[in-house]
């Protein structure tokens, strides 16, 4: 008997790997003009609080009577790039929400074009995107929504920490946690505010008092959030409308108090590209116009909890009411991160991990 | 097929019958061999050539072959210290002064192994006492007890970091307790120590479970013997009990320092990046898309671990015990039948240890459960009502926890139908006697030891991608790689149960069934199988927890949103609210719970790992 469903599980098993393989012609152009391919990161469409992914499919799909279909691998744009390189082509038509950091990852590591160029002609909106959005000296990226990282603090337990040398001050010793610059966004964009701060020459030294002063790196924001949402860090390093987000969910926001340290915040803006494999120009366009709309753009504002970049926008009442918008942004343009990134990160973890 | 009585019955179908026996036969026959290949084309398929694709940008860098990649990590005292320092050509003596005068540098590789070795300390000072009281006493729930101790393999380290946050934390239960009693407070996370523990809690379940497998199959003869020779308990324990315990215990170890020594996630959420081992920079270097210096320290990696592994099978081949229990020492119950002192002490030691085992394995999941149930504003059902409307309106490219259920519950029935024969027959061919073998052994156990990110970047390039041949892709994805991947994944544990009890057969069972005209694949199956049955049954219990938990090549190979699993729902569903992921996490525990008791009862009263 047992030997009996030993052989056969064999022969199953046999079976069904023959039948896993599929074998396609390479030249398989079945390029569909009434779908759309998008590719993003997951939690753009696919958040346990709310995400715009799924109202821009039902909308997009009704306005333009086409198929939207999300797609979204877990190595985001890392897998397009090994797609591209290991020259396998790329299904979707564009990718939505990059940063410019990753843009550069994206460039120093293909050969050719990823993405190709936008007709800005052909974009009814695109006149109405600030030009400070823009980051890509080749128009490679479009602007779509843009968000700034801030200190988050328990306003219940701890004072404001005001400004960069506050972070350093005994009372937040053991206190502060933010995400590991090397894996998460915001710890990134930390990092690259200290150096606008205090320069090549000093950020090593700040970021050495902040680890005497204990300060916690953790693996990503969300192991960041959890501490705080658990209580055991009242001071993260995080984005600047997060008191959106708090109050939407229905929590104190006297734990959920945003600082901007010199009345500064370090400016992120997410861009939409067209990759260069892409054969339904018009349809992409249609798309990107569609996301850069006001109406879009609010809802977007909304349900990513991430700000605007087209000025035309009406915020929605919450954003209007709890985001915090710094007067004067922060941030390095595309060349200059090309040219510095991969210096000063390797700095940095030589300073956080090399002493052991 | 024909069974046995319709052999030998006349009329016309008699030539298809005796063709379909012949078939059969001949099938039997060549049965290993068949399994034997199988085996080598979906681990080459599916694991060995995918992590070349990736190993080999270590030492072919623009087209030519070159060692500078090694030539540079060796000589970086970023990786490996001081030892970097003499490699790099430094002179011992100043070296040595350094060190001496208390400036010594271990470097990551060099700290990832004295973190790896403590926590495997600490694994066996947790994981051995469990072994006992499961051995030697009994009872009520102690089977299920034994079943559950699998539990902590499926744990996704987001969820075990959850549960530790809110059990060790400033404001956690245990300083709740202590502060109750006038202690404390404790600061234990983002210390070294809540790595340890959290290392333990998943690795100390495993010692025990190997521990309590060979402690149950020691002969209560031999001990008997011992005692009426005038042995002390204490000297027949360390004489006779203890020498039949020492290769289990130290395959406890090995594993333990293994798993730890390529740790990432739960290094990062309760340590932080100070305490960054080398999986973590190898995970940094992958998302650089740096490959020749993440596939440099990946093997760097490997060649650690896999000498690790290595020592340990060369001791299991020597001191494998070769006599199974036949009567295994009667266990004792855990209520004293006549309270003297020496009845009492132990149990009073039990006590103690219960406590601990209460903080370091129960609390977190009891703390897990609890966050499922609270939020902003106290006690709530609102996360486990989010995945009830996930499953009812979520859209079709949105997780959602039905489908998750399924697949985690059909790849894992996939995965054992798969890694069970493959397992055995690697046990079978590993333990048959030749030069080398235990080479070979270690290298098929090389899927416990290569870093799961350059794993899932081969598979990406290799199988998912395809491979273009005359015009057409070949390509493998979805389901049915799914379950491969799993299967090759899980497939060393079955072969790290059942190979010892194989070693300890009496080959002289085997040449009987032979010489009696049995094929091998017929002594093996109806001979030598049963023999090691509580082998197998524990290598299911594995492979099960290993599927279900498996997280790395399920994201890079679910190629449609039917596909994914369990751990990707809770991975999906963590967000500023921990609500809706802790609940998922619970469904996983419950469902994870209810097959490994069920897996664990088929393999009956029987003594087994």
């Amino acid at each position: 008997m047992r030997r009996r469903t030993f052989l056969e599980s064999g022969v199953a098993a046999t079976a069904i790997g023959l039948a896993g393989c599929s074998a396609n012609p390479v030249d398989d152009d079945d390029a569909d003009d009434d779908t759309l391919a998008v590719a993003t990161y997951g939690s753009f469409v696919d958040a346990p609080s709310d995400s715009p992914g799924e109202w821009i499919k039902d909308e997009f799909e009704e306005r333009h009577d086409v198929t939207l279909e999300w797609h979204t691998p877990d190595q985001e744009i890392n897998y397009y790039i090994e797609r591209h390189n290991e020259d396998v082509g790329i299904e979707p038509e564009l990718y939505l929400g990059f940063s410019p950091h990753e843009l550069v990852r994206v460039d120093r590591n293909t050969e050719g074009e990823l993405f190709t160029e936008w007709d800005e002609g052909g974009l009814e909106h695109a006149d109405d995107v600030d030009e400070e959005f823009y980051f890509d000296p080749q128009d490679r990226a479009l602007p779509t929504y843009s968000s700034y990282c801030a200190i988050v603090y328990d306003g219940r337990t701890v004072a404001e920490p005001e400004t960069f040398e506050d972070l350093l001050d005994p009372e937040y010793e053991g206190q502060i946690a933010l995400s590991n610059p090397q894996e998460g966004t915001t710890g990134l964009l930390f990092l690259l505010w200290t150096i606008d701060q205090f320069g090549e020459e000093g950020y090593l030294d700040y970021w050495e008092a902040l680890l005497e002063n204990d300060v916690r790196i953790l693996d990503s924001w969300g192991d960041v959030y959890t501490q705080f949402e658990e209580e055991e860090v009242p001071v993260i390093v995080s984005y600047s409308n997060d008191r959106v987000y708090a109050e939407r969910d229905g929590n104190d926001l006297e734990k959920h108090r945003v600082s901007l340290l010199n009345d500064e915040a370090y400016a992120n803006v997410s861009g939409m590209g067209r990759f260069a494999d892409g054969t339904n120009d018009e349809l992409a366009h249609e798309f990107a116009d569609f996301v850069l709309s006001p109406e879009v753009q609010a809802v977007i504002a909304e349900r990513n909890v991430t700000g605007p970049v087209n000025t035309e926008t009406d915020l929605p009442e919450v954003y209007e009411e709890y985001a915090q918008i710094p007067d004067d942004p922060v941030f390095f343009d595309y060349d200059e991160l090309d040219e510095n990134l991969e210096t000063w990160l390797d700095g940095w973890s030589d300073v956080v991990a090399g002493g052991r | 097929m024909g069974g046995p009585n319709a052999e030998g019955a006349g009329g016309p179908s008699e030539p298809d019958d005796g063709r379909a026996r012949r078939v059969r036969d001949a099938l039997e026959r060549r049965a290993i061999a068949l399994f034997a290949a199988g085996t080598t084309l979906l681990l080459v398929l599916l694991f060995y050539y995918p992590v070349a694709t990736v190993l080999i940008e270590s030492v072919v860098v623009e087209g030519a072959f070159t060692l500078a990649a090694f030539a540079e990590l060796l000589r970086d005292p970023f990786y490996f210290g001081d030892l970097a320092r003499l490699l790099a050509g430094e002179s011992p003596r100043a070296v040595a002064g350094d060190v001496l005068a208390g400036q010594r540098r271990l470097g990551i590789v060099g700290f990832t192994a004295y973190q790896a070795a403590l926590s495997t300390l600490l694994s066996l000072a947790l994981g051995l006492p469990a072994a006992y009281v499961l051995a030697r006493y009994e009872f009520r729930g102690r089977k299920t007890l034994r079943s559950l101790t699998i539990l902590p393999f499926v744990l996704p380290s987001i969820m075990v970091a959850i549960g530790f946050v809110a059990t060790f934390g400033q404001n956690g239960t245990l300083n709740a307790v202590l502060s109750a009693f006038g202690l404390g407070p404790v600061e234990l996370l983002f210390t070294l120590e809540a790595v340890l523990i959290a290392h333990a809690f998943y690795n100390a379940p495993l010692v025990a479970r190997v521990t309590t497998a060979a402690w149950e199959s020691v002969d209560a003869r031999t001990v008997e013997t011992a005692r009426s020779l005038g042995a002390g308990p204490f000297r027949a324990f360390r004489d006779v009990i203890a020498p039949q315990l020492y290769p289990a215990v130290l395959m406890g170890g090995a594993l333990t320092f293994v798993f730890t020594f390529g740790t990432f996630p739960i290094v990062l959420a309760l340590g932080g990046f100070e305490l960054a081992t080398v999986e973590v920079f190898v995970y940094q270097l992958v998302r650089e898309l740096n490959y020749t210096e993440a596939a440099a320290l990946a093997i760097v990696e490997l060649a650690i671990t896999l000498g690790v592994l290595y020592a340990y099978l060369r001791y299991e081949a020597k001191h494998t015990v070769r006599s199974r229990g036949v009567r295994p020492l009667p266990r004792k119950s855990l209520l004293p039948a006549n309270p003297s002192l020496r009845e009492l002490v132990p149990r009073l030691g039990i006590g103690v240890y219960a406590l601990v085992a209460l903080v370091v394995f129960v609390s977190p999941i009891a703390s897990m459960l609890y966050t499922s149930v609270t939020g902003p504003s106290g006690l709530t059902l609102d996360h486990y009502r989010f995945l009830m409307e996930r499953q009812a309106t979520g859209a079709a490219f949105q997780v959602q926890p039905w489908p998750a259920i399924r697949n985690s519950l059909v790849f894992a029935a996939g995965a054992l139908a798969l890694s069970l024969p493959m397992g055995v027959v690697v046990s079978v061919l590993t333990t048959r006697r030749y030069r080398g073998r235990k080479l070979v052994d270690a290298v098929s156990m090389a899927p416990l030891a290569v870093s799961g990110i350059i794993v899932g970047i081969g598979l990406l390039r290799g199988p998912v991608f395809g491979v273009e041949i005359a015009g057409w892709r070949f390509a493998v994805g979805g389901a049915v790689a799914i379950v491969a991947a799993h299967a090759v994944t899980c497939y060393p544990f079955v072969v790290r149960t059942v190979a010892p009890g194989f070693e300890s057969l009496d080959h002289r069972l085997i040449e009987s069934a032979r010489a009696l005209g049995a094929s091998r694949a017929r002594a093996l199956v109806d001979i030598e199988l049963p023999l090691v049955w509580p082998g197998v049954v524990a290598g299911a219990a594995f492979a099960t927890a290993i599927s279900i938990g498996e997280f790395s090549s399920t994201i890079v190979l679910a190629t449609g949103t039917d596909q994914y699993t369990m751990p990707i729902a809770i991975e999906r569903f963590i967000g500023r609210r921990l609500g809706p992921a802790t609940a998922m996490g619970v469904v996983l525990l419950f469902v994870s719970s209810v097959s490994f008791v069920i897996i664990d009862r088929l393999g009956g009263e029987s003594f087994g790992l």
